[in-house]
C-alpha cells in the first residue's frame, strides 16, 4: 500500500513538474513570461475586507486597489484610486476626488457611488460578519457597526458617504480622526466592484465553528478589483492563477500570468525555487539567505524593517519595576547590540524606540541605553531592589517571527546579560498560542517578556498608538502625560503636528522606559536573479506590477 | 516454575557458587556486557567529574564567537563547536550527562519504589486487591508510556522534577506487573509453604523469602528502563517541557535548540543525539548481559 501510494506520489509530482513547465513555457500566444510565486499558505479567502492574513492580502493586493497606498516599498501614503483628498477643519469631512476612466475587471464603472457602496458595505455589515474573526481590520479602525450586534463593540467612527457628482466622495467622521486616511492603505479597504460583490453574494457568510466563513462564491472565485492584474482561478492547496489585466488605468503588468503556490516551510519553499519550480519565494528563513546568496542565479530581494521587538517591563501593584531606577538597569543590562549582531543574520537593526525608521515621527533625539553592567548594579543599588535583584522573564517557545527568529536564543542572551548586571532572571516560558500571547496581554507574564510586532500600515499610532494611547494591562504603565500627547496625535489630521506629537512621545517613552526596544528586523524574499523589479512592500507584502522575468 | 526447579534455586543460593557469583561469572564472558560495563562506567566517570573535565563553563556564553552566523564547528579549543550562544559544546555535553544520569536514576527509583510496592501487595495479597490494583496497572499500560508522561507533565507543568515524576510513574506499572508475575511464581514455591507452615508471618515471609527470589527480572528491567527514561527525558526536554531555564545542559533541551540551525550547523543535532545514544546502548547491553546472566533457562549454558 505504501509503495504504491510512493508511486502515486512520485507520478503526481512528476506531472506537476511537466504541468508547471508548460506552464512556464505557456503562454505562447503571448510574448511575456508568467511569474510563479510562493507564499506560506493559500488565501483565507478572496475578499480582502474578510481577513487579516498577509497571504490573503498578497493575491488581494494584485487585483484590488484602494483609494490610497503606500508607494511601493515605502510607507509614504500616496494618491491611488483617489487622486486627492483634503479634511474639513474639524477632521471630521473627507473629501476624495476620485481617478476618472477606472473601470473594475467586470466592467463596472469606477466613480464615486462605487467608493460609497463599499463605505456603507463594511459600515452595514451584520450577523456574522460583525466578528472579529472577520472584520478584523475595520473594527480595529472604524470601531463598530451601524448597528453593533456583537457585544464589545465600539460606536462607530463612519457617519456617511454621499456622492457629489460621478468623482467626487464625502465621507464623514463621527469623531476627528488622524488614523482613517493612513488606515485606507490597508488591503481590508480596498475598492472592490458593487456588481461583482452584488452579484455573487459576497454579503453572505454564518460563523462556523466560531469563525467566519463566506456561503457566497465571491470570496472563492469572483473577487474583483481595479488592479494590474485580475483573477482567474484559485485551486485551494496548488494555485491562485491572475492575469495581466489589459486595460489597466497605470503602468500595466510586465508579465502575463501570475501564479501563487502554496508552500508551507520555508525550507521546501528554498527548494522550490533550487529545483526551478518557482520564480521567487516570500519570507525566506534568514539563515537561508547566504546558501541563496551563494548562487549564482539566485538573489535576495531585502524587505525593509516595519517591526520592533522589545522587552515588555510590566509594571504593577507591588513590582520592582514601578521604580524607574530598575527600569533603566533594565535597559542598560540588555546586550542589545550582541544579540541583534549576532541572531539576526544581518537581517536585524538596533531598535532604540518603539517605531522603525522609515516612519514619521521616529526621533533621533531618543534617550539611548547601551549595555553597561556597571552602571546597571549602581543603579539598583541605589534603588529599592538591590543586587541581586530578583525578577521573572518570560519567552514563548514554538513559534519564530520576523522579528525574533528564534526567542529563545534572545533570551539566554539577555539572560546572562541581565546576571552579569544584577539581576537575578528567574526563567518562564509557554507555547507561543494559545498561552504565550495571552498571557503577555493579560500582564501575567512576569516582570519581563519577550514580544515584538509587526505593523499594518504606514502609520505611527499603528505603533505606539496602539500600546501606550490608554493604560494597558500589558505593561502596566501609568503616564497621562504620554496617553495624552498620543490621543491627540491620532486625532490630529495636520501632518506636520502630528509629526512633532509622536517625536515626543516616542522621546517620553524612551525616558520613563515602559519596555526596551532592540530589534527591528528585515525579511527577505529569494528570487531568480533573472527576475527583476519585484518590489517587498515593508508592510509584508509584495509588488507585482512592475516585476519582469527575464 | 516446578518444585523441581524451585529446589535447585534454593540448593544453589546455599552453594558456594550461588546465584549472583555464578551471574557476574557468565557477565562477564559476555562481550556486549562488558561493552555496555565499559560505556556506563565512562558515562559515570564523565557525569562525576565533569567539573574537571569540561573545559568551559557549561552556561558561559561568547556571543562574538558567532561572527553574524551559526555556529563554529570543532576546533583546538572547542573539540565539539559551539552552540547557537558562542557555548562551548563539549562542555555541554559533559555537564549534560550528570542532568541524564540524575534524571535517569532518580525517575527508575520513582518508577521501582512505587511499582514495587504495588506488585508486592497485588503478588502476594492476591484476591480483589489484587483484580483492582492490576486493572489500574492494565490502564496505565493502555496509554503509550510517552504520551502518559506528556499528560503528567501537562497537568504538573514544565520542569525537571516534574519529568522525573512522570517518567518515573509511567515506568510504574511495568515494574508492579513484573514483580506480581514473579511473586505468584514464588508464593507457591516449597520454602515459602515451609516458612509458613513453621508460623512466619506474613510479612517477613514476603520480606525476606519471596521478594529476594522474585527480584531478578526486575533488576534487568531496572537497568533497560534507565535506557528508556534516559530517552524519554530527552524526547521530554525536546518537546519542550524540560527545564524552564534553556540554558540547562539537558541533552533533549540541546536538542530542541538546535532544529533551526541544522542546515547551517548540523553537528549542534548529532553530538548531543550520540551522547544520549551511547548512553543508552550502555544500559541496554548490560541489561541483556544480566537477563541472560540471571535466567535460569541460560544457566549451565556459558
Amino acid at each position: 500500500m505504501r509503495r504504491i501510494a510512493l508511486k502515486f506520489g512520485l507520478v503526481a509530482a512528476a506531472f506537476t513538474g511537466v504541468l508547471l513547465v508548460t506552464l512556464g513555457l505557456g503562454g505562447s500566444s503571448s510574448a511575456r513570461p508568467t511569474l510563479i510565486y510562493a507564499g506560506a499558505g493559500d488565501p483565507t479567502y478572496l475578499d480582502p475586507g474578510l481577513v487579516s492574513d498577509g497571504e490573503s492580502f498578497r493575491v488581494s493586493e494584485a487585483i484590488m486597489e484602494g483609494l490610497v497606498f503606500l508607494k511601493p516599498g515605502t510607507t509614504t501614503v500616496k494618491p491611488r484610486l483617489a487622486t486627492k483628498w483634503s479634511a474639513s477643519r474639524d477632521g471630521k469631512t473627507w473629501t476624495f476626488w476620485l481617478r476618472r476612466g477606472v473601470k473594475f475587471h467586470d466592467g463596472t464603472a469606477f466613480n464615486s457611488s462605487a467608493v460609497c457602496a463599499n463605505f456603507n458595505r463594511w459600515y452595514n455589515w451584520r450577523g456574522a460578519f460583525q466578528d472579529a474573526s472577520a472584520t478584523y481590520y475595520y473594527q480595529a479602525i472604524y470601531g463598530g457597526f451601524k448597528v453593533n450586534e456583537v457585544s464589545g463593540l465600539s460606536p462607530p467612527l463612519f457617519r456617511s458617504c454621499t456622492a457629489r457628482g460621478k468623482y467626487k466622495a464625502i465621507v464623514k467622521l463621527r469623531r476627528k480622526s488622524g488614523t482613517f486616511l493612513p488606515s485606507l492603505v490597508i488591503s481590508s479597504f480596498a475598492m472592490q466592484s458593487p456588481t461583482a460583490m452584488k452579484k455573487y453574494g459576497a454579503d453572505q457568510g454564518e460563523l462556523r465553528n466560531g469563525t467566519f466563513v463566506p456561503t457566497g462564491s465571491y470570496a472563492f472565485s469572483h473577487p474583483t478589483g481595479t488592479g494590474p492584474f485580475r483573477f482567474k482561478s484559485w485551486t485551494v492547496g496548488q494555485k491562485v492563477e491572475l492575469t495581466r489585466s489589459g486595460n489597466y488605468w497605470g503602468t500595466k503588468a510586465k508579465i502575463d500570468r501570475l501564479i501563487i503556490r502554496p508552500i508551507g516551510t520555508p525550507t521546501a519553499r528554498l527548494q522550490a525555487l533550487q529545483n526551478g519550480e518557482v520564480n521567487a519565494y516570500d519570507l525566506a528563513a534568514p539563515q537561508d539567505v547566504a546558501t541563496i546568496r551563494a548562487n549564482s542565479k539566485l538573489k535576495t530581494i531585502t524587505r525593509s524593517p516595519f517591526n520592533v521587538a522589545y522587552v515588555t517591563i510590566h509594571q504593577g501593584p507591588g513590582s520592582v519595576m514601578n521604580d524607574l531606577k530598575v527600569r533603566q538597569a533594565v535597559a542598560h543590562g540588555l546586550n542589545r547590540t550582541q544579540v541583534v549582531n549576532q541572531f539576526y543574520f544581518g537581517a536585524g537593526k538596533l531598535a532604540q524606540e518603539f517605531i522603525p525608521p522609515s516612519l514619521p515621527g521616529w526621533s533621533s533625539k531618543v534617550q539611548k541605553y547601551a549595555y553597561n553592567p556597571t552602571q546597571s548594579k549602581a543603579l539598583l543599588n541605589s534603588s529599592a531592589c538591590k543586587v541581586p535583584c530578583k525578577i521573572d522573564f518570560w519567552y514563548p517557545t514554538s513559534i519564530s517571527r520576523p522579528y525574533m527568529p528564534d526567542p529563545a536564543r534572545n533570551f539566554q542572551a539577555f539572560q546572562a546579560s541581565l546576571e552579569a548586571s544584577g539581576f537575578s532572571v528567574t526563567p518562564h516560558s509557554a507555547p507561543w498560542r494559545p498561552t504565550y500571547v495571552a498571557k503577555v496581554n493579560d500582564g501575567t507574564a512576569g516582570d519581563l517578556n519577550l514580544i515584538g510586532w509587526s505593523g499594518d500600515y504606514g502609520d505611527p499610532d499603528n505603533f505606539v498608538g496602539t500600546f501606550f494611547k490608554s493604560y494597558s494591562a500589558q505593561f502596566g504603565f501609568q503616564n497621562p502625560a504620554i496617553f495624552k500627547i498620543l490621543t491627540r496625535a491620532a486625532n490630529e489630521t495636520n501632518a506636520a503636528k502630528r509629526i512633532a506629537l509622536y517625536k515626543q512621545a516616542n522621546e517620553m517613552l524612551m525616558k520613563y522606559l515602559p519596555g526596551v526596544p532592540y530589534a527591528h528586523s528585515v525579511s527577505f524574499i529569494g528570487a531568480e536573479k533573472r527576475v527583476k523589479n519585484l518590489i517587498a512592500t515593508p508592510v509584508g507584502g509584495t509588488w507585482f506590477q512592475y516585476a519582469t522575468v527575464g | 516454575m516446578s518444585v523441581a526447579e524451585a529446589e535447585a534455586r534454593e540448593v544453589r543460593l546455599d552453594a558456594p557458587s550461588g546465584l549472583w557469583s555464578e551471574a557476574w561469572r557468565r557477565l562477564r564472558r559476555n562481550p556486549g556486557a562488558i561493552v555496555g560495563f565499559v560505556l556506563v562506567a565512562a558515562f559515570v566517570t564523565v557525569a562525576i567529574f565533569a567539573p574537571l573535565i569540561a573545559t568551559h563553563g557549561p552556561r558561559e556564553q561568547n556571543l562574538s564567537l558567532l561572527q553574524g552566523s551559526c555556529c563554529p564547528g570543532p576546533s583546538g579549543s572547542h573539540f565539539f563547536g559551539v552552540d547557537a550562544l558562542g557555548r562551548d559544546l563539549f562542555s555541554r555535553v559533559v555537564y549534560g550527562a550528570r542532568f541524564s544520569l540524575l534524571i535517569g536514576v532518580v525517575s527508575v527509583a520513582v518508577g521501582l519504589s512505587v511499582g514495587l510496592l504495588i506488585g508486592a501487595v497485588a503478588g502476594y495479597l492476591g484476591g480483589w486487591i489484587d483484580s483492582i490494583l492490576m486493572r489500574l496497572m492494565d490502564i496505565m499500560l493502555s496509554i503509550p508510556g510517552l504520551l502518559l508522561a506528556i499528560g503528567i507533565v501537562a497537568a504538573l507543568g514544565p520542569g525537571l522534577t516534574q519529568i522525573m515524576i512522570a517518567v518515573g510513574a509511567t515506568q510504574v506499572p511495568i515494574f508492579a506487573r513484573l514483580l506480581r508475575g514473579s511473586i505468584l511464581a514464588t508464593r507457591e514455591a516449597d520454602y515459602v509453604l515451609a516458612a509458613r507452615a513453621v508460623g512466619v508471618k506474613r510479612r517477613s515471609i514476603l520480606v525476606s523469602h519471596i521478594l529476594p527470589n522474585s527480584l531478578s527480572p526486575v533488576i534487568v528491567q531496572g537497568t533497560l528502563a534507565l535506557a528508556t527514561a534516559i530517552i524519554d527525558v530527552a524526547g521530554l526536554g525536546f518537546l519542550g517541557l524540560g527545564p524552564q531555564d534553556p540554558s540547562t545542559p539537558e541533552w533533549g533541551t540541546m536538542l530542541t535548540d538546535t532544529t533551526r540551525y541544522l542546515q547551517t550547523a548540523p553537528f549542534l543535532a548529532l553530538i548531543p543525539g550520540a551522547a544520549i545514544v551511547v548512553s543508552v546502548l550502555g544500559f541496554n547491553l548490560i541489561g541483556d548481559g544480566l537477563r541472560e546472566a540471571l535466567d535460569p533457562r541460560f544457566r549451565g549454558r556459558a
